[in-house]
């Protein structure tokens, strides 16, 4: 990450990336294989929106979303 | 990883269109599927896996996305019942995302089936030559327009609207228009609906804005970055009015022409069809979702025009002559389902517009807006047997708005 535009660019991709994988999850029935497919792919993207303190979804949406994933992990 | 998706062939075959006088249908299928894909699948795809370690290997999240990535249960079970509950309240990750309301699903498909099956008998009807039912009329878009009221908070909510039938200069058609305006009066919602044949609903003209005249916002304006340049809130209420109360006057069809790439754009994620096209409606939520981010929009306006184009190509090859009607059927559930979400979505965005229009414009070198609710009373009078004036204090009192 060599400048502050690149950065601000790749949170943008991992907010994009982080929507594409929830949209995705929203369609997928309960016991599909691509679920934990695109929950590890969702946490990996909350992980460096969380570095950069949220991007547009702010923090307290990147935790919800961080622990309603991993609930999920844990059933 | 940016650069790969500036680079991305998009680009070139937005550059192609615009350069060369022909392209064939052959060579914009290429084109379309040569876009398709612009997107990544999985962050991975995208990150290399470097690059992903060391975003991983800091601050509280390193912990988050071990135990996710972890094999096995990890002992958390008050934590995970009340997760489970408040994802099953929210009714999806999107939600809590913030990008989509906590949808009232049994509601929305009850909808979606009655708009469907209304629309289904309208088209029957028309196919055995039946007799048509009563396009709707000015009292019908009134009653529609009673949607309008109850949107936005303080001086920003709409509190008149004026309907009006009416036969434009130049038109052998009768036209409805709808003029809505706040409480400060200004002129914040503008819309024409016309009938071009049975069942087809036609959407001539369709701005909104917040705290400023919507007739002030040309494209010749270069104020693209000012706020209340639209009002997704009205517009999506008094859409999804049009789209329920429509079919009940006949209607199957919606229709429209979009005035650019962008407007096509935001049609397709209201269910329409693509510019011209005669296939039915397919699923454009990813776009949707994407056109959030600066860096993709170029490409979702550049594949529109690879979309348009080849539409258009398709016709004249036919012998047909070029179309760029983008319809709204409503016989097809998934576009019915497309265009409700959209509208609701619109209402419940977190993305909120701000209020403070009027200092912003100022800030940004423009004149401070004046309100013109004088001109159009003077224009529109109550008194005429071709204009309903609607008031949202009369119609909160009946019950009509919340």
């Amino acid at each position: 990450m060599n400048s502050p535009s690149e950065g601000a660019d790749e949170v943008d991709l991992a907010a994009l990336i982080l929507f594409s994988d929830l949209a995705r999850l929203d369609e997928l029935s309960d016991g599909d294989e691509e679920r934990p497919k695109r929950i590890r792919s969702a946490l990996e993207a909350l992980t460096i929106l969380s570095e950069a303190g949220g991007g547009s979804l702010g923090m307290e949406r990147v935790r919800l979303l961080e622990d309603a994933l991993l609930a999920e992990t844990l059933v | 990883m940016i650069r790969r998706i500036l680079e991305h062939p998009v680009r070139e075959f937005s550059r192609r269109l615009f350069a060369a006088d022909h392209l064939s249908v052959a060579e914009l299928d290429q084109a379309a599927e040569a876009i398709g894909p612009t997107l990544p699948a999985s962050i991975s795809d995208v990150l290399p896996s470097k690059r992903l370690a060391g975003a991983l290997k800091l601050g509280a999240s390193e912990g988050v996305a071990t135990r996710a990535l972890a094999p096995g249960p990890i002992s958390a079970p008050s934590l995970n019942a009340k997760l489970q509950r408040s994802v099953r309240r929210a009714g999806s990750y999107l939600a809590i995302a913030g990008l989509v309301p906590p949808p009232d699903r049994r509601a929305l498909e009850e909808t979606i089936d009655l708009v469907v099956a209304q629309a289904k008998a309208n088209r029957h009807r028309l196919d055995v030559g039946q007799e048509i039912l009563d396009f709707p009329r000015l009292d019908a878009f009134a009653t529609m327009a009673e949607s309008l009221f109850g949107h936005g908070s303080g001086a920003d909510r709409v509190d008149e609207v004026r309907v009006v039938d009416w036969i434009p200069k130049g038109k052998k058609r009768r036209d409805v228009a709808l003029h809505a305006f706040d409480r400060r009066g200004f002129h914040v919602l503008e819309a024409a609906f016309s009938k071009v044949g049975p069942g087809l609903l036609y959407i001539d003209c369709l701005r909104a804005s917040h705290g400023r005249n919507c007739e002030e916002l040309g494209l010749d304006f270069g104020g693209g970055k000012v706020p209340g340049r639209g009002n997704a809130a009205l517009v999506g209420a008094g859409l999804e009015a049009l789209l329920i109360h429509a079919v009940r006057h006949g209607v199957h069809t919606i229709a429209t022409s979009p005035g650019s790439p962008m407007v096509a754009s935001l049609y397709m994620k209201m269910g329409f069809t693509a510019p011209g096209s005669e296939a039915p409606f397919s699923r454009h939520r990813l776009e949707w979702l994407l056109e959030q981010f600066p860096v993709l929009r170029e490409a979702i306006a550049g594949l529109n025009l690879v979309r348009k184009e080849r539409n258009v190509q398709a016709q004249l090859e036919a012998g047909q002559t070029p179309s760029y009607l983008q319809k709204l059927e409503l016989d097809n559930p998934e576009a019915v389902r497309q265009a409700l979400s959209a509208f609701r979505l619109s209402r419940a965005s977190v993305a909120d517009v701000p209020k403070d229009v009027a200092a912003r414009l100022v800030q940004a070198g423009h004149p401070a807006p004046k309100p013109n609710h004088a001109e159009w009373k003077k224009e529109l009078p109550e008194d005429a047997s071709n204009i309903r004036v609607l008031r949202a204090q009369a119609c909160r009192s009946r019950g009509a708005v919340r």
